[in-house]
């Protein structure tokens, strides 16, 4: 039964490192300088189609492809992906943009989320203080501590034997 | 029919009302037939309520067009399953199925209490009528913003026919999703009932849990179920290839399915040591207020959405809910402050207590920094003035750390002791999962380095996580069923039914942690290595993306009763071998409502854990003609590696829940 056990644990590990490989297996697909500049630009910025919230990549309306056929257009007559990515929001408003990089006021969206982890840590973590000194000054001579989960059931089946034993 | 039904909802005003009051004085003055009359009036309105919602129905399937809300979102050649579905179609609609839930729940509760002895169940169906109460004004009509859906048209007009269905939600998902939503959140109201109802008659123990329990797992079960349809349709529907973007109104859904189980777990604390009861009252009222303000972000407007279908001027109402709401249970919970303290102390920081405070730390902050997220554009364009959109990108940083934080909870949390954690407990419990999880961990990592490729960080963590909570699952399986069958003389699998049978509370739970697991490593795949590839392509002309080829042999074009597709043919090769064909294809339907003419009809390809999935552009409504023209067709395909291991980790944790929701209930619950 240790085998199986065993056998388990390293068919668990190896299922999780094939899939994981076999996710991670794919080749990435070579882009010319024009290719990943425009790749760079269409997921960038969202499309105003109408739909909410999908890059120029993701979306497949026409306008999109109208918007893709103009990006191509611009880079190959030089414009950096900056300056259109600029001309873009500027005609179409910044909810438009697809990136929210750490910079100005942005930078209270991504420190908040911490801020609100650590504050509840020390919330979390003042209460557990507060009752384990409470415990301490209470009984000094803690109860004997449960072992383990297996202790758990240790007790349950012995139970269940004694009740089965009183009922015969 | 209509107006039986209007006269049901008017009615129904009197009858919530009728068993609020008799609810209010029989539980005050102990006077039983008080009590008795106010369950009555509960069952009264839910039968108004069915009255009325019937009488909708009857008209979607007679095709009464002189009914304002049946012209609106239904026609004469929508299909007889979405004329039914049209129920929740729209705000008018909706509201009228969430308050026939609330009625359904509410007359559920007496029912299932009608032997109760105590008032616990009377207490918590005042709070239930309260709600019902809410959603009865709303549903008359006569506050601005909403209309009665059994209003007819103005001057006796009757249209010639319907505007139809939004066609998004013209598909077998829709079918399911949206009740399952509902009944997940308005499932919801109950155990937040017996909270308030327990405090309200002062009976603070374990007696409220228990009664609530089997609701709480239903409604969090539902909503698990109601939560995945919504992202299986996002997946088929909406042609980006994905099932979760962090949209306003997925968020909406998870903040409270990751607040009801932070509730699943501390209340163990509360049954076990008798600890955490203000925190518990305080967790199930804020999962319960989440439900609302989720329906107040979602259809008041304030921010937009690829599943708000149903915007209107009612948020308003929702917030003034909420805070009404809220200020009384804080009042509550003032009045009954001092019987809050718990007798019992932690005594050890590395305990199973501990670890159960440390899952619901990270879990309700998870839900605060999605609601931050979720509430980003409104407060820059206060500040700014500038409504900024928050990228997908954004949330899936700042989750990460408390995700894997939480992933590591789900395995040490089952093996830790109760009480205290001692070393030869850790040793013993801890040291296996520990080690194969490095195992696996490091394997992956140098196999990736092997092949050339740089792994992020967390995709090891992930990994290493996974691998940990797994062994330490099965691990607790193997050595209870060894126990029972050693004990009992039978064999290993039968211990495992026999240890199952015994606690399936616990040992469902269990399963339900193997599911998420599964869940972690399918979004960790299918988010963190899906390939997309466009291309605009006519007849004969071939694309590629990770090893597959993708043909455009053919076009078609399929007429159908309210709508025709139009699609293309595309054979499908893999290195070389031939894997059969695609049908991608786009919708034109004759009436659409508000929504959209034509829609999205991606074609997907299960090939084992991974998907091939192709969606079109664009295209005339005669697609053959187009394309044997030599027009060019606007094709994305994606490659979304593992992402069916994502559906299979939420049905075993369908399957886990549905164990645990089988154990017997204690004395005195339902």
């Amino acid at each position: 039964m240790k085998n199986c056990y065993i056998v388990l644990i390293i068919l668990i590990c190896f299922s999780f490192f094939i899939a994981v490989a076999a996710a991670q297996e794919q080749t990435p697909t070579t882009n010319p300088s024009l290719e990943s500049n425009l790749d760079q630009l269409m997921t960038s910025v969202y499309c105003y189609c109408g739909c909410v919230r999908e890059t120029i990549k993701q979306c497949v309306c026409g306008v999109a492809q109208g918007i893709e056929t103009d990006f191509r257009t611009r880079l190959i007559a030089g414009e950096t992906v900056q300056q259109i990515q600029a001309d873009y929001l500027a005609s179409h408003g910044t909810q438009f943009s697809a990136l929210m990089p750490a910079k100005g006021f942005n930078i209270v969206a991504y420190a908040m989320p911490a801020v609100i982890i650590v504050l509840l840590g020390v919330i979390v973590f003042l209460v557990l203080r507060s009752k384990r000194k409470a415990v301490l000054a209470k009984s000094p001579v803690t109860t004997e501590p449960q072992d383990s989960a297996s202790a758990d059931q240790y007790q349950q089946i012995e139970d269940e034997l004694e009740r089965h034993k009183r009922q015969r | 029919m209509a107006e039986l039904g209007q006269a049901a909802i008017w009615l129904s005003v009197f009858s919530c009302l009728w068993a609020l009051m008799m609810l209010w004085m029989g539980v005050h003055h102990s006077n039983y037939n008080a009590v008795i009359s106010g369950r009555k009036g509960i069952l009264a309105t839910f039968a108004l309520i069915t009255l009325a919602t019937g009488a909708l129905i009857y008209g979607f399937v007679t095709n009464d067009f002189s009914m304002r809300y049946v012209v609106e979102v239904s026609s004469y050649d929508q299909p007889l399953m979405y004329k039914v579905t049209a129920l929740w179609g729209r705000m008018s609609g909706s509201l009228l199925f969430w308050l026939w839930l609330v009625t359904l729940f509410g007359a559920l509760v007496v029912w299932t209490n009608r032997r109760a002895t105590d008032h616990l169940a009377d207490y918590a169906l005042i709070p239930m009528a309260i709600v019902q109460l809410f959603f009865i004004i709303l549903v008359t009509g006569l506050v601005e913003g909403v209309y009665n859906p059994l209003d007819r048209l103005p001057n006796g007009a009757v249209a010639r026919d319907g505007a139809g269905m939004n066609p998004l939600l013209q598909t077998p998902s829709m079918v399911f999703h949206p009740p399952a939503l509902y009944v997940g959140f308005v499932s919801l109201t109950v155990p937040f009932a017996f909270a308030v109802g327990a405090l309200a008659a002062g009976k603070i123990g374990s007696e409220w849990i228990n009664r609530s329990r089997r609701w709480m797992m239903a409604s969090w079960l539902v909503l698990t179920v109601g939560i995945t349809l919504g992202g299986n349709w996002a997946y088929r529907e909406l042609g980006w290839g994905g099932y979760w973007a962090w949209d306003p109104v997925e968020n909406a859904s998870f903040m409270p399915w990751l607040l009801g189980t932070a509730y699943l777990h501390s209340v163990m604390i509360q049954e076990k040591r008798n600890m955490l009861k203000l925190w518990n009252l305080i967790l199930i009222t804020l999962a319960f207020e989440f439900t609302l303000l989720g329906t107040f972000i979602t259809r008041s407007g304030i921010i937009t959405s690829v599943h708000a279908f149903a915007q209107s001027d009612i948020g308003g109402y929702f917030l003034g809910f909420i805070c009404l709401s809220t200020l009384g249970v804080l009042g509550l919970l003032a009045y009954r402050w001092n019987d809050l303290k718990s007798p019992n102390r932690l005594e050890s920081l590395l305990s199973r207590e501990s670890a159960f405070l440390l899952n619901n730390w990270m879990l309700v902050g998870l839900t605060l920094i999605i609601l931050w997220g979720t509430l980003w554009p409104i407060i820059t364009e206060q500040v700014t003035g500038e409504k900024a959109a928050v990228p997908e990108e954004f949330f899936n940083q700042v989750v990460i750390i408390p995700g894997l934080l939480l992933l590591l909870l789900t395995g040490a949390g089952p093996i830790i002791s109760w009480k205290k954690l001692t070393p030869s407990n850790f040793k013993r419990m801890f040291a296996k999962p520990i080690v194969c999880g490095v195992i696996g961990g490091i394997l992956t990592w140098a196999y990736l380095a092997w092949k050339g490729h740089t792994t992020p960080i967390y995709s090891t963590l992930c990994v290493f996580a996974s691998v940990f909570v797994l062994v330490a699952i099965f691990d607790e399986f193997y050595r209870g069923s060894k126990l029972r069958a050693k004990r009992s003389e039978t064999s290993l699998f039968d211990g495992l039914g026999q240890l199952i049978q015994r606690n399936k509370r616990r040992y469902g739970g269990y399963i339900v942690h193997i599911g998420i697991v599964i869940v972690y490593v399918g979004i960790l795949g299918s988010k963190g290595y899906f390939l997309l590839e466009s291309k605009g392509l006519q007849l004969g002309e071939s694309m590629e993306i990770d090893n597959y080829t993708l043909t455009m042999q053919d076009a078609f074009q399929e007429e159908h009763p309210n709508f025709s597709l139009g699609g293309v043919v595309f054979a499908v090769e893999k290195d070389g071998k031939s894997m059969g064909t695609m049908r991608p294809a786009r919708g034109f339907y004759h009436k659409a409502g508000q929504g959209e003419q034509d829609t999205i009809e991606s074609s997907i390809r299960h090939l084992g854990l991974n998907d091939l999935y192709i969606a079109l552009g664009p295209l005339p409504q005669n697609v053959p003609a187009h394309v044997d023209s030599g027009g060019i067709v606007s094709v994305q395909v994606y490659h979304n590696p593992l992402v069916n291991v994502v559906w299979f980790g939420v049905a075993i944790m369908m399957i886990g829940g549905l164990v645990a929701i089988c154990e017997k209930p204690v004395k005195g619950e339902v």
